[in-house]
Parts: structure tokens; sequence; C-alpha cells
């Protein structure tokens, strides 16, 4: 007991403990901020390779960004960007959530080889846009079917109560209402761009496409400058040294596999025969919840890699058919239909 | 210090040197003293935004027809495939028949048929054509057929739209005019859309009477070898053309009796109704209800504007002038029979050659000499036995047309060939048809 007393003494005198508790706590801190809080800063990098803005892409480009948004390890996004544009509706959605993340956290576009009209419009919500010399930039404006020069009036049969019912509007207010569209765009892009533009309204309004020299020297872009850039400029806004990236498209995919997953293990064997035709027919506006619930309907494991190969296409392009190919499905053949884009069509056709 | 208070101390030592540890942690990865601010949400002026208008509404014109108006025919092509529907000319058109003239379409809108062009034999009874949009091209006969009309003295009216595909050119180069493939835009000088131009330049002529400012909705430029109508104005520019010093969207032909306009939508209802476009409107049924255009006696019975009084040479002639009477009705000429000649009226005097002497002002305007036998231009002499003669004779707005036999019969005879088209077997020349049985 004689021989203990001492060692109780030492281990409880201050001069021990002190240093063996600074030690302790140095590595647990260490442990604790490279491990638990707050975690080594993320820059999150968001893939939008080449896609038509309409409402299936938009709700993936959408889940993309809100996963940036609200993940706190992220500290700055960067958007890769190649776009036509598309569905005004989707068009300005997309502005409006990366506005959203750019109130938060910085959000760098690197833009790719095109980034027109309903994309330049989602670009206006980032902190800082790069274009690299061959990307084409711009255009501006709105593209719409119209009702026909003299609307045919309807047989007997048919009832209707007031006389826009039928087309929402008679031609010449249909005109005017894409004249404003096109001012608010142009204001759109003349409030964010602010003193760096050296576009007038009337310039801009042309539609044109730029190089993207001539729309960083225009100031519709900021800097040329490619991927690696943008990751730097988003580090550099959001003030961090040191960092990892994060794909976030990698992380938002996992996300819905993993309730492809649960669905398929809660339904394995349920009305197999309905999954193939299901998603052959399905509509191109469907809600991609009832694709999910599609495709749980799988009957053997080769159907199930299909549906999950058909899916991960839609998370990547927002659409199962190839969207270079067919960027706007009847247009402009099916001009009245009243759908609005902010779109760069690349139209060269014949007149009707 | 007391052991109390170090035993605390010596507890704290943990914590606090893992909040230290975090502290200084960050500045491996954060710059200190930087950071994201976030910019100010952008304050867009949507409110302030307005459509771009130079028309609030419709002009409130109210078109003035002549109050005597003469009688004719506007022919319309649709032998080519044109582009365009008969609704979509309704302002132009019933303009045209409130001038007293006679809308007629000459075609299906399909492709010619193999029988032929109803293009030349249209035109043999029109005063007016209109061409609009063709998508088919001219051949050579109905080329000459459209010159010799304009020659004539007859009205056309060339209308192409850039948004719809045509090959006006076709016709339009030989009367002296070039459609060019452009389309004409503003941005700062339109009205709701930057391709619907406002014209403000006009040059003097009947077709500009009236014209401030016309809207011009679709309008591309036109090369004329006459003269421009309507200048685009500075503010205007091409999608094509770099230069617009000579082009213009309304212009003349060569002739002065072809008129080119490269907007249908004008025309249309109810975009003829803003600023003076229902001017435009009006001015272009006049020209083309305005004209003077020489016919022939081959053109029976289209020379006759206004209706025709039949003179009999003797009261026994009453049948044929009521079959004639009755012809012409089925023609959409109306006539009656009259005792006297009225000189400010259209006449029609059947008669025998005995009766020659009531008209012997009209033959010898045509060289026409009855005696023992009948003597006429171009034409060896004829016995007057079973013979009957018919001439033209035109003066300003009045024709007269004569016809004389030798005997009721035969002048029966030729009134049916007149009412049955055969009569042109019989011409020797423009105004002048013998005919023996």
């Amino acid at each position: 007991m004689r021989i203990l007393a001492p060692i109780g003494r030492l281990l409880t005198s201050p001069w021990l403990t002190l240093p063996v508790l600074t030690v302790i706590g140095i590595a647990a801190g260490v442990l604790v901020f490279f491990n638990v809080y707050p975690g080594k800063p993320q820059i999150g990098v968001i893939s939008i390779p080449f896609t038509v803005i309409n409402s299936q892409s938009t709700y993936f480009i959408t889940a993309y960004l809100d996963y940036a948004r609200t993940n706190d390890r992220i500290k700055g996004v960067v958007i890769t960007l190649s776009t036509p544009g598309g569905g005004a509706a989707s068009s300005e959605q997309l502005y409006i959530e990366t506005s959203r993340v750019r109130a938060e956290k910085p959000v760098v576009m690197v833009m790719g080889s095109l980034v027109a009209s309903g994309g330049y419009m989602m670009a206006m919500g980032t902190s800082h846009t790069y274009a690299q010399t061959s990307s084409l930039v711009g255009n501006v404006g709105v593209v719409a079917g119209a009702p026909p020069l003299v609307p045919t009036t309807p047989p007997e049969y048919i009832i209707y109560t007031g006389p826009d019912k039928l087309f929402g509007s008679n031609r010449r207010d249909w005109i005017g209402l894409l004249d404003l569209l096109k001012q608010s765009f142009a204001q759109m892009v003349i409030t964010e761009r602010g003193d760096r533009l050296r576009l007038t309204e009337a310039e801009l309004v042309q539609g044109q496409l730029y190089s993207g020299i001539q729309a960083v020297r225009l100031g519709l872009a900021d800097e040329i400058g490619g991927p690696t850039d943008g990751i730097a400029k988003a580090a550099e806004m959001a003030g961090i040294t040191d960092y990892e990236l994060v794909d976030v498209n990698t992380e938002v995919d996992r996300l819905f596999v993993q309730k492809i997953r649960r669905i398929f293990a809660e339904s394995d064997g349920e009305q197999p025969d309905l999954i193939l035709p299901a998603l052959l027919g399905m509509s191109p506006t469907a809600n991609p919840d009832d694709l999910l619930n599609a495709a749980a309907l799988g009957q053997t494991e080769e159907q199930r890699q299909f549906n999950l190969a058909r899916l991960r296409e839609l998370m990547i392009n927002g659409a199962l058919t190839d969207p270079e190919q067919d960027p706007l499905p009847g247009f402009p053949l099916e001009t009245h239909r009243p759908q609005i884009y902010y779109m760069y069509t690349g139209y060269a056709g014949q007149t009707p | 210090m007391p052991a109390k208070l170090r035993n605390v101390l010596t507890y704290l030592v943990f914590p606090l040197i893992l909040a230290v540890a975090v502290f200084v942690g960050a500045f491996f990865y954060f710059k200190p003293g930087a950071g994201y601010t976030a910019p100010p949400p952008p304050n867009f002026p949507f409110e302030a935004l307005t459509v771009t208008r130079a028309a609030d509404g419709p002009s409130g014109f109210v078109d003035q027809p002549p109050a005597n108006p003469r009688r004719g025919i506007v022919a319309v092509d649709a032998a080519h495939r044109n582009g365009f529907r008969e609704v979509e000319l309704t302002a132009l058109l019933s303009r045209i028949t409130n001038r007293g003239h006679a809308v007629e379409f000459l075609g299906d809108f399909r492709p010619a048929s193999a029988a032929g062009s109803p293009l030349g034999e249209g035109l043999s009874r029109a005063d007016g054509l209109i061409i609009i949009g063709p998508r088919d091209t001219y051949s050579a006969s109905e080329i000459a057929a459209v010159q010799e009309f304009v020659e004539q003295g007859g009205r056309v009216l060339l209308v192409a739209d850039p948004t719809r595909s045509h090959q006006v050119n076709s016709i339009a180069a030989p009367l002296g005019l070039e459609f060019q493939p452009d389309y004409l835009y503003s941005q700062d000088d339109y009205d709701i859309n930057f391709q619907h131009i406002v014209v403000r330049e006009f040059q003097p002529d009947p077709l500009t009477v009236g014209l401030n400012a016309v809207i011009l909705y679709t309008a591309g430029s036109i090369k004329t070898a006459g003269s421009p109508l309507a200048s685009p104005g500075a503010a205007t520019q091409s999608s094509l053309l770099a230069d617009l010093s000579d082009v213009a969207p309304i212009a003349t032909g060569e002739n002065r009796n072809v008129v080119a306009l490269s907007d249908l939508t004008v025309l249309v209802p109810p975009h003829n109704s803003f600023v003076d476009n229902d001017q435009l409107v009006s001015n272009l049924a006049d020209f083309l209800t305005g004209g003077q255009r020489q016919f022939t006696l081959a053109d029976f019975p289209y020379f006759f504007k206004q209706d025709v009084e039949i003179l009999l040479g003797e009261p026994s002639l009453i049948d044929t002038g009521t079959a004639l009477k009755s012809a012409l009705a089925d023609m959409q000429v109306p006539s009656r029979l009259a005792q006297r000649e009225d000189p400010a009226v259209d006449t029609i005097f059947l008669g025998f050659y005995d009766n020659a002497g009531r008209v012997s002002s009209y033959l010898q305007a045509n060289g026409i000499v009855v005696n023992d036998a009948l003597s006429v231009p171009s034409a060896p002499e004829i016995s007057t036995d079973d013979s009957g003669v018919i001439t033209l004779h035109r003066s300003g707005d009045r024709s007269v047309l004569v016809a004389l036999a030798q005997t009721e019969e035969t002048l029966s005879t030729i009134v049916e060939y007149l009412i049955q088209d055969k009569f042109r077997d019989g011409l020797v020349n423009e105004n002048v048809g013998v005919y023996k049985e």
C-alpha cells in the first residue's frame, strides 16, 4: 500500500493530469474536427450535360441545387452547364432555385458548348460565370406558337364561355404577352449583370448567340475559364483554402437509387408484367415519382437493370429521348400550342 | 489555489482544449477574415414594363366606295397552289364587291391540271387580277397572258409573304419586280413584335392617298424597275440586306398597272383595322377596280361595265332580243330592251342590214361598209346573203355592240354564237366578226 500511495498522488497531481488531458483534448479535438464537426468543407459540383430544360430535367436539377444548398459542408457550388434552354416556366424555376443557393453560398457557373436562352437565364442566378472561348452564350428572347391569323369558329356542338376561352388569347394580345416576357427576360439580365453588361437592351433582345470571348467582352459572362477555374473561384468566394469536391449528381443519384431499392424490396414480385409497358409507354410529362413506382414492378433482374438504366438516363438527361436529336418535339410544326420557350431552336427549316 | 477550484479547472481543460483545437483547426480550411457575402436580392422593374404598341386599337375607318360603281371582275389566282385562304381576304374582297366588281377565283388551289391553266381564259373577262403567294411557277403562256393583260390596262396586285413559301418571282420578274428572300424588322419603331414594322414614308400616288402610318406584319423587301410606294424608314432593317435604299415593301412594277405588296397579313382581319391599314386596303380595292382595261370583241360580254340597253332594228326581232337579254342575265350582265339609244349607256343593237344607217357611225369607226356586199377590213367582200356581222365600238367607258344580218334567222344564229361562246371563230380583227351560214 505504501508503494501505491505515491502512484496515486502522482496520478492525481496536476503536473501529470494537465499534460495528459491536454494531449487527449487536442487529439479528440482534431478527431472531432476532421471527422465529426464541421468536417472538411466541400465544393459541390453539379454537372448538367447537354440538356433541354423541361419539367423533368428541372425536377432533377432542382434536386441537385437543393442538395447543394441544404448540405452544410458544401460551402460553394460549381455548375457546369450546356443547354439550348427550354420551357419558359422551367427555365425561370431554375433561375429562382439557383438564386436561392446563391443567397446562402457562392455559385459559379462554367458554361459548356451552349448556354442559350433559358440556360442563360439560369446563369443569371449565379455569383460568377465562366465561359469557354468556344462556348455559345446568350440568345435572350422568347419563342412560342401562336393562334392562327384567322381562328376557325368551332362547330355548334362545342360551347365555350368567352372569346378567348379556346385559344387563351387573341393573336395580337398573345404576341403582346410574348413582348412582355422578352422585356422581362432582358430586364433580368440587365439587373443581374449590372455595370458589367455592355449591351443595350435592343442589342440584348436581338437574340444573338455570342462566342465565349465575345460574351466576356460584352459582359454577358465574367471570365474565360473551365471547371478548375470555377472550383477555385467558388472556394475563393467561400473563403476556404482547403476543401474536397463532392459530385452532387452522384449524391442525389445515390439517394434516388436508394429509394428505388427500397421500392424493389417492398414490392418484389408484385405485378411484374406491368413494368416494361409502364416505362415504354409513359408520358414525357409523367411525374418522376410515378416512374419510380413503375420501376418497382420489374419481373426479372434484366428488366430491373433495364429499368434502372432508363431511370438513370432520366436522372442525367432529364428525358428518355435523346435531347440533342429532338430538343423541341413538334416545333415548329405544331406552333398553335400555347407553349412558351426560352430556347435556342437552331431553326433553319423551310417556311410552311 | 483551493483544491476544489483546482479540480474544476482540471476538468475544464478537456473541453477547453477541444474547443481551441476546433477553432485552430478551422484555420486549416477557412481564410481568416474572408467569407461569402450574399448579394442583395435583385429588384426587377417588371411592373414598369409595357407592351410596345404602335396602335391602341382599331382605327374606326369607314370605307367609302364610289356612288356609281362600275361593273367588272377581279380575278384571284388560285391555280398555282397559292398560299392563302379565302377567309384571309375578307376585307379586300368585300371592298372590291362594294365597288361593283365581282370576284372570281381562277382554279381550286391545286396545281394546274393537264387541261391547262384557267388564267388565260379567266383574264379575258377580268379588270383586275390578284396573285398571292403562288407555290407553283408560271408557264411562258401564263406569263404572256398576264403581260398582255397588263398592257391592255388590266390591274395586277402581287402579294407574297416571307412567312409563306412562294414562287411569286416567276411572275413578278417579267413585270419588273423582284421579291427579296428577307424580312423587315425594327427594334425601335414596331407594333408589339419586332417584325411588325411601322411604315411612315410614302410616295405620292393614288395608292398612298390618306396613308400616314401603316403596320406591316411580316413584310419583306421588293426591288422594282418601277417606283417604290413606301420606304422602310431609318429604323427598319432587313434580315438579309445591308442597304434598303433601293427596296420597298410596297412598289409598282415597270408598268404602273402592277403593284406589289410584300405582306399578306396587313390584309387579314383584324390586322387591316389598325392605323391606316384599312385605308391601304381600300386604296388597293380602288386600284384593282379602277383600271381602264381595253377590251376587245373577244371579251364579250365583259366589256359592258354598266346595265345594257338592247335596241331592236325591227319589232320582229323581239324574240331574238329577249333571248339575248335572258342570256346576259345568266352572265350577270343586267339588260333591258329600249326604244331609243341613250348615248351614255352601254348598248347592243340588233338589226338587219337595212338598219345599218342607224348605227353607221359605229360601223364606219370599224371600217365596215354595208352596200350590196359586206365589206370589212382585213377580209374580202362577202355577199350580204345569209351573212351577218358583229362589231364592237368602245368610247371611254361606253361599249356599243352592233349585230347586223340579212335575215332574222341569220341574226338569231349570230346571237346564239354570242350566247354559246362560239363567235370567236368569226373574228376578223379585235372588233369585228363576220359570219355566213
